[in-house]
């Protein structure tokens, strides 16, 4: 019985060893799951984070743009002129006709109204899609009879256009289809507090932005979680970050160079202030000593030898700026 | 009797048998230890990249952290509150706002609380700062091209548009305009602007001026003319003669960029065109209240010919927050450091994040940086109830 028992020992030996090696792995399993887990809390704050600056593009758009139902005269779009009225000072938006875009006092964006709430989940199709393709006209290669020239023979740039029969219609609604892959991410509302003031609650998770479960019941939305303790679950996974922001109708100034000093009088003749003191101007350079108004191009980009002819790239912001953002630590009483 | 050679024959291995038994014995052995041995490094491998990535995050999550809280820059509950010193040094001196020149937390009302040369407080509502057709007030009304040596060509902009309530005009002033029926004492119609603008200046520097004025505003305002030139000392509120303070268009403490040599008023984009103001958080920023309100009032070259990487390293060293995450870790463990840079430049605020892991095992330093969007240094300053006066 003897080499029965020498075998059955190396049997033991590297079972033994097996088992450390199959544990050893099992906790590197549930380390790697672990901090799988622990990454996924970091993406969520990010992800709410990211709906900060959704919800800053929101305030600021919706207020000019978006409240087009019907076109006005002569084909004439509906247009705000701010949160706070840039023509009176009035709360707004309101339109041409100076009359509020909102007709509901209960709801955004009426003060005090209900959040908007915002899912943002990406559509199938945005409205007004145009194709990704970088280069529509490429400038052709050597083989071609047309190497070098920059011609425009193709529109740029170009509709998404799925199928033969797309309309400009069906073209300019899109298709408001979520992708599955993007729905239950993320969300933001949008809470207005005062008439330029917002809160905006910026969330990571599956509840669709609904604040509780009485909402989701106000708003007649129980099949999209089923219970009350399937929204109690997904709310408990879910992160949320609130803040407050302040919109304000400036924009950044067109000024790169509205002024232009640079044309004065050759040093020597260059005329004294009330001290006595010369500025500028060194024999070759004119001296700065003249109040002028010049008007750089927009777009100039060229700047010659002593002159300061260039542009800022320069940013058309006609939505105004977020004067002011505030985390807040806690919920506030009203998001 | 049963012969003995009927008897089984003793089973017993053979030498080569059992050589060999003891060959594949071994060989399973050693393989099933370097197995082990291989799983084990590779557990404690996993463990420690386990541990850096979790210090990773906790130095990204700090970084979002202190871009919503700037704990890192004041926190009184933890002793932080060397950027709400007062730099009374020059009470003295005919400084516009008697208790001298803020931080960028000084709360509001330590500095800035109606005086005869800046009478008001800073008002922040929105309603007040919105430049509408009833609204005059909120609007510059100063002269775009007046440059630091204007010879007033265009008339005098700052007997409308000045800081001052009452402004006394002395005769080259008086004799320097088209009209000169101005008289030698009179009550500029606008002063609300202007006041705010050396208010906020005063109390916060620059980076907290870029930060509380509307996206476009336009940087300068006028002040009182002196007739004899300013007093001694008193380079603050040295005019040009058109009557803006000529710290906003020379000198190290301007709200202006060298690039095109104009000193004139400017936006804020232009005005940092290659330059840079920073919050003034990091470790080598001045202790001194004096040093630091002068910092927080001086731009630093970054981008534009005349720096280099002193400069910018000395910038940087002053503006860049860092925070240990570890301070007590073990000394086999990574060193996470997080660093929040804030500055303006280009026209825009950055709010650099830089998350560092040095390992003390292999050597290696891993780094990562972002820049992100979060509460903003009036946020910041909301959130502390800096800005609210007493009732």
């Amino acid at each position: 019985m003897r080499p029965d028992r020498r075998r059955g020992t190396v049997l033991i030996a590297i079972a033994g060893i097996c088992a450390l090696m199959a544990s050893l792995g099992a906790a590197f399993l549930l380390r790697m799951r672990s901090d799988a887990e622990a990454t996924a809390e970091v993406v969520r704050e990010t992800q709410a984070r990211v709906m900060l600056v959704a919800g800053c593009n929101y305030v600021l758009e919706s207020s000019r743009l978006g409240w087009d139902t019907t076109l006005g005269a002569n084909g004439a779009h509906r247009e705000g002129f701010g949160w706070i009225d840039v023509r009176n000072g009035q709360p707004g938006p309101r339109d041409q006709a100076n009359n509020t875009v909102w007709s509901d006092a209960s709801r955004f964006p009426a003060i005090g109204g209900r959040a908007a709430r915002c899912p943002m989940q990406v559509r199938q199709r945005p409205p007004f899609a145009v194709e990704l393709t970088a280069a529509y006209n490429p400038i052709a290669g050597p083989e071609s009879a047309d190497f070098g020239l920059p011609l425009m023979t193709r529109p740029d740039p170009r509709p998404v256009k799925r199928t033969p029969t797309e309309t400009w219609d069906s073209w300019r609604q899109g298709d408001p289809m979520p992708r599955p892959t993007s729905t239950g991410m993320s969300w933001f509302r949008c809470y207005r507090d005062s008439a330029a003031v917002f809160v905006i609650t910026c969330g990571a998770g599956g509840t669709l932005g609904f604040a509780d479960w009485d909402e989701v019941v106000a708003e007649n939305a129980e099949a999209q979680f089923g219970d009350q303790a399937s929204f109690a679950a997904i709310l408990a996974d879910e992160r949320r970050l609130w803040y407050r922001i302040e919109w304000s109708a400036a924009v950044a100034a067109p000024d790169f160079h509205l002024t232009d000093n640079e044309f004065g009088a050759p040093y020597g003749d260059t005329p004294k202030d009330r001290y006595g003191w010369s500025w500028g101007g060194n024999g070759n350079t004119p001296a700065k000593v003249i109040d002028n108004y010049v008007m750089h191009p927009r777009n100039s980009s060229k700047a010659s030898h002593g002159r300061s002819s260039r542009c800022q790239i320069h940013i058309n912001n006609p939505v105004g700026s977020v004067r002011w953002v505030q985390r807040l630590e806690t919920a506030p009483a009203a998001w | 009797m049963p012969a003995l050679s009927t008897a089984a024959p003793r089973r017993a291995f053979t030498m080569i048998e059992l050589l060999i038994a003891v060959s594949i014995g071994t060989l399973l052995m050693v393989v099933a230890f370097a197995g082990l041995r291989a799983a084990s490094s590779a557990f404690a491998t996993g463990q420690r990249l386990s541990t850096e990535n979790a210090l990773m995050r906790a130095g990204f999550i700090a970084g979002l952290d202190e871009l919503d809280f700037w704990k890192g820059c004041d926190d009184p509950a933890d002793g932080r509150v060397a950027l709400r010193q007062v730099d009374d040094s020059r009470a003295a001196q005919d400084h516009p706002l008697k208790d001298g020149l803020g931080q960028p937390f000084t709360p509001m009302a330590e500095v800035w609380d109606d005086s005869t040369e800046l009478p008001g407080r800073w008002e922040g509502d929105a309603q007040r700062w919105s430049a509408h057709a009833d609204n005059q007030a909120a609007r510059w009304r100063g002269n775009f091209a007046e440059c630091m040596d204007t010879d007033c060509r265009f008339g005098r902009y700052g007997v409308f548009f000045n800081q001052r309530a009452t402004l006394d005009i002395p005769a080259y002033a008086r004799d320097n305009v088209a009209l000169p029926a101005y008289g030698a004492a009179i009550a500029p119609r606008e002063t609300w602007w202007c006041g705010q603008y050396r208010g906020l200046t005063s109390v916060l520097g620059y980076y907290g001026l870029i930060d509380y004025l509307p996206a476009n505003a336009i940087h300068a305002s006028y002040s009182r003319f002196y007739p004899e030139g300013p007093p001694a000392g008193d380079w603050g509120q040295y005019v040009n003669a058109g009557g803006i303070p000529v710290e906003w268009l020379t000198g190290p403490w301007k709200v202006h960029s060298w690039a095109d040599s104009n000193r004139t008023p400017m936006t804020r984009y232009r005005a940092t065109l290659g330059y840079a103001y920073g919050l003034m958080a990091g470790p080598d920023a001045p202790a001194d209240a004096a040093a630091l309100a002068a910092r927080h009032r001086e731009q630093t070259t970054i981008l534009h010919y005349g720096t280099n990487g002193d400069i910018v390293r000395g910038f940087i060293a002053r503006v860049g927050l860092q925070d240990r995450l570890t301070p007590l870790r073990p000394s086999h463990w990574p060193e996470v450091r997080t660093s929040v840079l804030r500055y303006f430049s280009l026209g825009k605020f950055f709010n650099l994040c830089i998350v560092r892991l040095a390992d003390p095992v292999s050597g290696n330093q891993t780094q990562f940086s972002f820049n992100g969007f979060g509460t903003t240094l009036r946020g910041a300053r909301q959130q502390r109830d800096l800005d609210s006066y007493a009732p």
